[in-house]
């Protein structure tokens, strides 16, 4: 290699030989034909022209520099072919340095030109014209000698690719540093890769997925090609980026339409244009792949050194980026992770205090209202819904009855009142299901589809719904506790557990406040019961204090007062007897009458009675009554009437009288002693004619008649029995007579 | 037995009572202390048309009559200015917050108590 003050120094002596100098030129140790010789020899391009620019020599160098052998004393100021200036511009011959150096007689240095060769070949090329002159110092001609600086040239070139490279890639690492997205940041590493690049081509980056399976478009390449290969499986049997990760090394495909793994994909190739097709896996520091960084080329290309070493650079810068930032995803992962798991432990920590709350209310307070509200607003913080209700069971319907919601307007509050079991709704299928019931979006729901809930559930605004069933300790449904989103939403796992204790708090309330109101109807019934007891002791001890007051007043004698007495307490007991066995609702007349006589028919007697009358229930009111006054009658009788000798017999009967609404008794003495009208009337007339008139609110007939006692009572049916609804009396046969 | 002269000579009462034997009984102890029965009723529209129509000094009234409470008596009565006696055998405190000034005779009573809750009502 020649070097430039080498070259200064040759010219030097050449000016010495041109001007035939021959002390100067012994100087050098040449003569003139040694000189020639050394010329010719020299690998450097030289030639000679006159005064007037007319080439008078060149060397053989000079001829392989312009690619062809000038004419002598024809070629005009230059050896070569065609010129042009470094930037490409044609230069003309009679412009060129050498025209200078002749036409201004003065050597030029430090200029550079290209030559083109008839091939069409250019070689950049440094000049240096240095005019000859005789001894008188005239101009008789020029040597030029022409540098072939293309080493140097490509050496600069490379220099500057290197330097636009560094900076490129301190461009993207900076943007990396300061958090730009991988699109950014490899983009730019791209934009610096096809600047330098001599072919037509096409750079992308690929990243693989955490689990390494398949394969992410980063930055490159157009949407509709990304489209077709996203989501791209790494593996062997892979496209060239799928494999190079797969084999943790380089896939150089000179031509996709020649490789038979591209079959399937050849369109792709057609659509985006391209043939060839390289890849090279991006690995960590640790030797894990990350990802593939791809060229595609317009023709088929294999790899040259150079492009490897670009892609080598690439790819490694590109994984230093990678790594960066996956670093940075994952401590940004890790550090939301901690965030949430804080917020979670937060937000637990207060459903927490929150449920507490609530069981010391539980314990505490006694109005259950504001509880159930107070429960319906924790289940909506806990579960982050828009609304919540609380819903009872009512067993005699077997429907949800609402009692307490957050957020429902008026009319889904209405619309909510009562859920039938077997509704649509989700209260009303996790009533059925006894399980919980969640629809995070009642538009997706299969279940929802075009039902009436579906419909009001829209109405009121709610796209998600939660149901849980209320259950007692001993498994028994006893409610529903909902939730209500307006959006879309699926209650998480910690959330529903939180949920649960509170919903199990609002069973025991339930539970607690059920078997509240049950003791205290039982209270309330005691309570009657007790009332009602003792107005009745105290009525009938009333009644037995008249009954002995009147009766040992009447008495003639203490003996026959205590008879007396005693006979009338037995009658009184017997009917309540019968009262008893019908708890106090009523007594069929047939038994009372059966029990006012059973103590004058025993015994082998004649039958004494003729009773008869159909089956009528009386009240116990008018039971006592009656019970009473056969009673007297029956003493009566036995005494002074048709009981009182041996053939006497009494007919008693009963049944409608001559009005529907009315019924009628009778009892009549048949053949017993004559009687009298008495003197004055006793209790036992008394409590016939009066008493009974008034208990029953009719009218009594008694006829001492000489052949025997007759009684009858008319009184209105519904005194005797209560309603209307009984069934009518038959009415008393014809052949009856007074 | 002849009547003794006492306080409530010659008063005229009205008794309300559905139970007969009770009515028997409250007839002869007023008798027995020289008052005269104005009449008897023991169900509530005939006692209310007697309570408004007929003069008499005083009424005993039964609070319960076949189930029905006799205070719309006892509010006709008042606004005749005439006094009354309420027999129960219920609790005093079952009446009205209006009406438990009046004397109460509890069932069963003796002699005396009719006669004492009687004087107190006719305050004298």
């Amino acid at each position: 290699m020649v070097e430039e003050q080498d070259v200064y120094a040759i010219g030097d002596a050449l000016q010495h030989v041109a001007v035939a100098d021959p002390l100067a030129a012994l100087d050098f140790g040449f003569d003139a034909k040694h000189l020639r010789q050394l010329l010719d020899a020299l690998p450097v391009a030289v030639y000679t022209t006159d005064a007037a620019g007319l080439v008078t020599y060149f060397n053989q160098a000079a001829a392989d520099l312009a690619g062809r052998r000038p004419a002598l004393g024809t070629d005009e100021w230059c050896v070569t072919w065609k010129l042009h200036l470094p930037d490409g511009t044609p230069l003309a011959h009679s412009e060129c340095p050498m025209a200078i150096a002749l036409t201004e007689n003065r050597s030029v240095r430090g200029v550079e030109a290209v030559a083109e060769r008839p091939d069409g070949t250019r070689v950049p090329f440094m000049p240096f014209p240095t005019p000859l002159r005789d001894e008188n110092g005239d101009l008789v001609g020029a040597v030029n000698m022409l540098l072939d600086i293309s080493e140097h040239k490509k050496a600069e070139r490379r220099l500057r690719q290197n330097e636009a490279w560094l900076a490129g890639q301190k461009e993207a690492f900076q943007a990396a540093m300061n958090g730009a997205p991988l699109e950014k940041s490899l983009g730019i590493l791209i934009e610096t890769a096809m600047k330098q690049a001599e072919s037509e081509r096409r750079c992308a980056f690929y990243i693989a997925n955490p689990e390494g399976t398949e394969l992410r478009h980063v930055v490159g390449m157009p949407d509709g090609y990304v489209k077709c290969v996203d989501g791209l499986k790494i593996g062997p049997g892979s496209l060239p980026c799928g494999l190079a990760v797969h084999r943790g090394e380089p896939v150089i495909m000179p031509d996709v339409l020649e490789e038979p793994v591209w079959e399937p994909w050849a369109w792709l190739a057609r659509e985006f244009d391209f043939r060839g097709c390289w890849s090279f896996p991006i690995e960590t520091a640790s030797g894990k792949v990350v990802g593939s960084f791809a060229m595609y080329f317009k023709e088929p290309n294999g790899a040259a050194d150079r492009d490897r070493e670009l892609a080598a650079a690439l790819a490694h810068t590109a994984s230093i980026i990678i790594s960066r930032h996956q670093e940075s995803l994952e401590r940004e992962r890790i550090s939301q992770a901690l965030r949430e798991s804080e917020r979670n432990l937060a937000a637990e920590l207060a459903a927490a205090r929150h449920l507490q709350s609530i069981s010391t209310s539980l314990i505490r307070e006694g109005d259950v209202e504001a509880l159930y509200a107070q429960i319906v607003e924790a289940a909506g913080e806990v579960m982050h819904s828009d609304m919540a209700s609380i819903q009872v069971l009512d067993h005699e319907n077997d429907a949800l009855h609402l009692i307490a919601h957050k957020g429902f307007d008026a009319e889904a509050e209405a619309t909510w009142r009562w859920i039938e079991h077997d509704d649509a709704t989700s209260c009303g299928h996790a009533l059925k299901t006894k399980t919980r019931i969640v629809v995070p979006d009642i538009e997706a729901d299969e279940f929802m589809a075009c039902t009436p809930a579906q419909e009001q559930y829209r109405k009121a605004g709610i796209r998600a719904v939660q149901s849980t069933p209320l259950v007692g300790r001993a498994g028994h449904s006893l409610g529903m506790i909902s939730t209500h989103w307006r959006m879309p939403h699926e209650p998480s796992e910690r959330d529903l557990r939180i949920f649960d204790v509170l919903a199990r708090q609002a069973a025991d309330l339930i539970e607690r406040k059920e078997s509240e109101d049950a003791l205290q109807r039982r209270a309330a019934q005691l309570r009657l019961l007790l009332d009602e007891l003792n107005h009745r002791v105290k009525n009938t001890l009333a009644t037995v204090q008249s009954i002995a007051h009147q009766t040992l007043r009447h008495a003639s004698t203490m003996a026959e007062g205590r008879k007396s007495l005693d006979a009338r307490l037995i009658a009184l007991s017997r009917a309540h007897n019968v009262l008893t066995r019908e708890h106090w609702e009523g007594a069929n007349l047939r038994e009372l009458v059966a029990e006012a006589l059973a103590a004058y028919s025993n015994g082998s007697g004649p039958r004494r009675f003729d009773v008869s009358g159909n089956d009528i229930r009386l009240l116990p009111k008018a039971g006592l009554a009656i019970s009473m006054a056969l009673h007297e009658l029956a003493t009566n009788a036995v005494k002074y009437g048709a009981l009182s000798n041996e053939n006497g017999h009494v007919r008693i009967r009963w049944g409608g009288g001559e009005d529907a609404q009315l019924f009628r008794l009778e009892w009549s003495e048949i053949d017993g002693p004559p009687i009298e009208q008495p003197r004055r009337l006793g209790f036992g007339s008394r409590l016939i004619k009066h008493g009974l008139a008034q208990d029953l609110g009719g009218v009594v007939e008694l006829h001492f008649e000489p052949d025997g006692l007759v009684f009858a009572i008319d009184a209105p049916l519904k005194e005797l029995c209560g309603g209307d609804d009984k069934p009518h009396p038959r009415p008393l046969d014809d052949r009856w007579e007074r | 037995m002849p009547a003794a002269e006492s306080r409530l000579t010659g008063k005229r009462v009205l008794v309300v009572e559905d139970e007969a034997l009770v009515t028997m009984l409250l007839e002869e102890g007023l008798i027995d202390m020289g008052c005269e029965i104005a009449d008897t009723a023991s169900r509530l529209d005939d006692a209310l048309e007697k309570a408004n129509s007929l003069l008499f000094d005083v009424a005993i009234l039964d609070v319960n009559l076949h189930g029905q409470k006799t205070f719309p008596i006892a509010e006709v009565l008042s606004s005749r200015g005439i006094p009354f006696v309420f027999s129960t055998g219920y609790e005093a405190s079952s009446l009205p917050l209006s009406l438990q000034q009046a004397p109460v005779l509890q069932k069963p009573f003796q002699q005396q108590d009719l006669e004492q809750a009687l004087g107190t009502a006719l305050g004298v």
